[in-house]
């Protein structure tokens, strides 16, 4: 079960790599943007690594200035997880039900 | 936080020379991904779904579209000339200038906003300024940066590109075979407007905007809106491009 787990994360991986491939080459949307922020919404910490990855990958195949997207996404990351935490009140054990 | 310093690092070392080796390392190994990518991307889907007959109409419509706008092209090629000829007929010694232009072939390689990336770069001899057409001799843009192994095409219809261009009238109806001068008028195009227009120059929907600097017969669009200012000596007018960004595939730099 751990092992799929796993398989699932990485396969989450390579689509943000393969969106943020087609973000630069022809797609106009900020897709990559949202998968990061959906991304952050469930893995927390865990899509900072990715998150400065990602955005390193996607200036170097636009010609972009190297290091913008992956302060973008870092940031956009970390807002989300604020929000998560304080905002919505998801922090752990915070809304968990009464057993 | 560590992350974040990094790429912030990273940022401020890009000012500097040091990753541009990596980064034309790495465009020269991604390039055929990004090109094959491009192409996937202008891939016509919808056309999966239709039939024999349809595939077939939609070619046959492709095809003449081709051959109307390449027929423009020409015409208005041979109209510029015609023009040019009767500007110099008083001239005996003078011959018109030979059309040295040549046209070298580059592929899109990506997308982005109001830019394209094509697959040759300096080492290629391309350089900032270079005019890009497409086949059908429709102006695409012209090459606003360039790397070891690629360029980046400014495109038209884009505010930041602004050019000088001739407003011919639309030859169909009463210009050209008539073989009068078609010339209207000139103006500065940027993004999808002709400005710096005379007043006193008429100027009608329709009418052919071509290029004024640069080799004969790049047309670049159709005025589709005149309008009246309140300025005293010129006007603006509106116009469409006649070329779609998104089926572009192969473009051609012009060199002279």
């Amino acid at each position: 079960m751990k092992r799929e787990g796993e398989y699932f994360q990485l396969a989450l991986i390579f689509l943000l790599f393969m969106i943020a491939l087609l973000e630069a080459v022809f797609i106009s949307l900020p897709i990559t943007l949202v998968l990061i922020i959906i991304l952050a919404f469930s893995w927390e910490e865990k899509v900072f690594p990715w998150a400065f990855l990602v955005g390193i990958w996607q200036d170097l195949i636009s010609w972009r200035h190297l290091g913008i997207w992956s302060m973008v996404f870092l940031l956009v990351a970390f807002l989300v997880i604020i929000i998560r935490r304080r905002v919505l009140g998801l922090e752990n054990n915070k809304l968990s039900l009464p057993k | 936080m560590g992350y974040f310093l990094i790429a912030g690092i990273l940022f401020l070392l890009d000012f500097g020379p040091f990753f541009t080796p990596v980064k034309n390392i790495f465009a020269q190994v991604l390039q055929p991904v990004r090109s094959v990518t491009y192409r996937i991307g202008q891939f016509n889907f919808e056309q999966l779904f239709y039939s024999d007959k349809l595939k077939r109409q939609e070619k046959e419509i492709q095809d003449l579209e081709k051959q109307l706008v390449a027929a423009e092209g020409k015409i208005v090629e041979l109209q510029q000339l015609h023009d040019e000829n009767k500007r110099l007929k008083g001239l005996i010694n003078s011959t018109v200038a030979k059309d040295e232009s040549f046209y070298r072939p580059a592929w899109i390689i990506s997308r982005q906003g109001d830019y394209l990336i094509i697959n040759q770069g300096e080492k290629d001899k391309v350089t900032v300024g270079q005019l890009v057409i497409n086949q059908e001799r429709h102006l695409v843009g012209r090459i606003s940066k360039t790397y070891d192994q690629e360029a980046k095409i400014l495109t038209i219809g884009s505010v930041s590109l602004e050019l000088p261009v001739l407003i011919f009238s639309d030859w169909r109806e009463d210009c050209f075979n008539n073989l009068t001068d078609c010339q209207r008028t000139r103006g500065i195009v940027s993004g999808k407007v002709i400005k710096d227009i005379l007043r006193e120059e008429k100027v009608n929907v329709g009418d052919i905007v071509t290029l004024l600097d640069g080799p004969r017969g790049i047309l670049i669009g159709k005025i589709t809106q005149v309008r009246e200012s309140k300025d005293s000596i010129f006007k603006q007018a509106e116009m469409e491009e006649l070329i779609n960004l998104d089926r572009l595939t192969e473009v051609f730099l012009i060199s002279q």
